[in-house]
């Protein structure tokens, strides 16, 4: 069973296009979401959820399309910041979501806030960003969701707020059955985490690999300038010309042997590929 | 549907100090001038109309797509609200306007106009968001007025007689505002249901 499968989806606005996206997100696995500022991470959520009209493809989210009603049920979604009307206070939102979710747990609801120390009847609109982004946690938590989509739900947070949020993920993939989408601007958090990367830039998907893939696929090379260009162009995805000669992000698989390239983290192909400039 | 309704009536709630003292305020002064009576009614449908900007300031919309409710329920709801505050707001004004003294049918026609406005904004301001659609309340108010002045200066040079209304006209009127009602609900449903919500 996958937890999200997206075919063929595509979005344009006047000055942005989503093209043609294809990924799937298996049950019990956490995809994490990359790329620059307005490369449609937050358009991709959108669709998925509902909230933008796509133009064309297909949005499955646990064997349903995701405009079936009961989907909804099952998705728990944390925005990119807090989207609760800030008059209301968390002991009046968890009523209201007792009244909008058949599967609404008041208990374990209760329990998020007191393990958050969010106050229960102070205005919503006195939290703090990092407190605002556990409530939408504790909500979307609290009705026994097994997809939990977050936008960019750990920008902006100190630390240890970050901590907090990351412990609690990890908690809720402990049941095989629970699948975690997160889009961040933050890679460390998401390679601490994720079992898939995805990675968006204007609007295309670059690449939707394993993680553990990533780093047998790509590698770092250092040669010089004349070395590199002996390469089969299609190897490189990405060099920078140094005093010291070249380093260069490589596709492992189309280096001549002989060639050996050194690992590479999640961040640094993220920033290569962000950059890319093939030879 | 239930969670959407509560949700408003908590955030009418923090409001409801303001409301209740306008209608103690109304009613005291109503012995006086009867005609505040009409203004509580348009109070109650503005109110509607505040809170639904409420929620667009904090992006309530965009997460109602995540919420297990349909368009169609969150545009309902709206409806649904307005009648559930506008019906007791005209019972009290009724009552007072029998104690009174005050004819009652005006503020049943009050309570159609109310409606009118509502149908007229709420499409517009759930599918355009409040910036935009306080251009539309501004160009309305602008044609009522310019519309009625035009309207008695035509009368006051004796170019024009108003017909004799039928004698069931507030039944009529009624009937009208009923059918406005339904028609707005079909527009705002269909002008909200391809809305990018964000």
């Amino acid at each position: 069973m996958n937890a999200l499968v997206i075919e063929h989806l595509s979005k344009a606005y006047d000055k942005f296009r989503l093209e043609d996206i294809n990924l799937t997100l298996p049950a019990g696995c956490i995809m994490g979401l990359i790329g620059e500022n307005g490369a449609g991470k937050s358009t991709l959520i959108r669709l998925i959820l509902g909230a933008a009209i796509k133009d064309g493809g297909a949005v499955s989210v646990l064997g349903y399309p995701n405009s079936a009603p009961q989907v909804k049920e099952e998705i728990g979604f944390v925005a990119d910041e807090q989207v609760f009307p800030d008059r209301l206070t968390p002991l009046q939102l968890g009523k209201v979501m007792n009244g909008i979710y058949q599967s609404w747990q008041p208990e374990t609801y209760r329990r998020f806030l007191n393990r958050f120390s969010l106050p229960p009847t102070q205005e919503i609109r006195k939290f703090s960003r990092g407190m605002g982004m556990k409530l939408g946690l504790a909500v979307a938590l609290s009705h026994a969701p097994r997809l939990l989509i977050l936008d960019e739900a750990t920008s902006g947070l100190d630390p240890v707020a970050r901590e907090d949020i990351l412990d609690l993920l990890y908690e809720f993939t402990r049941d095989p059955d629970h699948s975690v989408l997160i889009s961040s601007h933050i890679v460390s958090d998401l390679e601490k985490l994720c079992d898939y990367i995805a990675f968006l830039k204007n609007g295309r998907l670059m690449l939707c690999e394993e993680k553990d893939r990533l780093s047998e696929e790509y590698g770092l090379i250092r040669l010089s300038e004349s070395e590199l260009s002996a390469l089969d162009p299609a190897a490189v995805v990405h060099k920078k010309v140094t005093p010291y000669g070249c380093e260069a992000l490589v596709k492992r698989a189309l280096l001549p042997r002989g060639i050996k390239a050194s690992p590479i983290e999640i961040e640094e192909l993220f920033v290569a590929m962000a950059k890319e400039e093939t030879v | 549907m239930k969670g959407l309704l509560r949700k408003d009536f908590y955030l009418l709630w923090r409001y409801f100090k303001f409301y209740l003292m306008i209608m103690a305020a109304v009613a005291g002064l109503a012995f006086a001038d009867s005609i505040i009576l009409i203004y509580p009614i348009f109070f109650a449908a503005m109110t509607v109309v505040g809170l639904t900007g409420v929620e667009e300031k904090s992006r309530w919309q965009l997460y109602t797509a995540a919420l297990p409710c349909s368009r169609k329920t969150v545009v309902l709801e709206k409806y649904l609200f307005a009648a559930l505050l506008l019906f007791p707001t005209t019972a009290i004004c009724f009552l007072i306007a029998i104690l009174i003294h005050f004819e009652p049918v005006i503020i049943l026609l009050n309570l159609c106009a109310a409606v009118l406005l509502l149908s007229l904004f709420l499409p517009v301001q759930l599918r355009f968001g409040v910036e935009r659609a306080r251009l539309f309340y501004l160009i309305i108010i602008v044609a009522v007025i310019s519309g009625f002045s035009a309207l008695s200066g035509i009368q006051e040079e004796g170019g024009l007689t108003l017909p004799q209304l039928p004698h069931f006209y507030p039944a009529l009127i009624g009937l009208l505002t009923a059918l406005a009602a339904g028609i707005s609900i079909l527009c705002a449903w269909r002008l909200y249901r391809n809305k990018e919500l964000a």
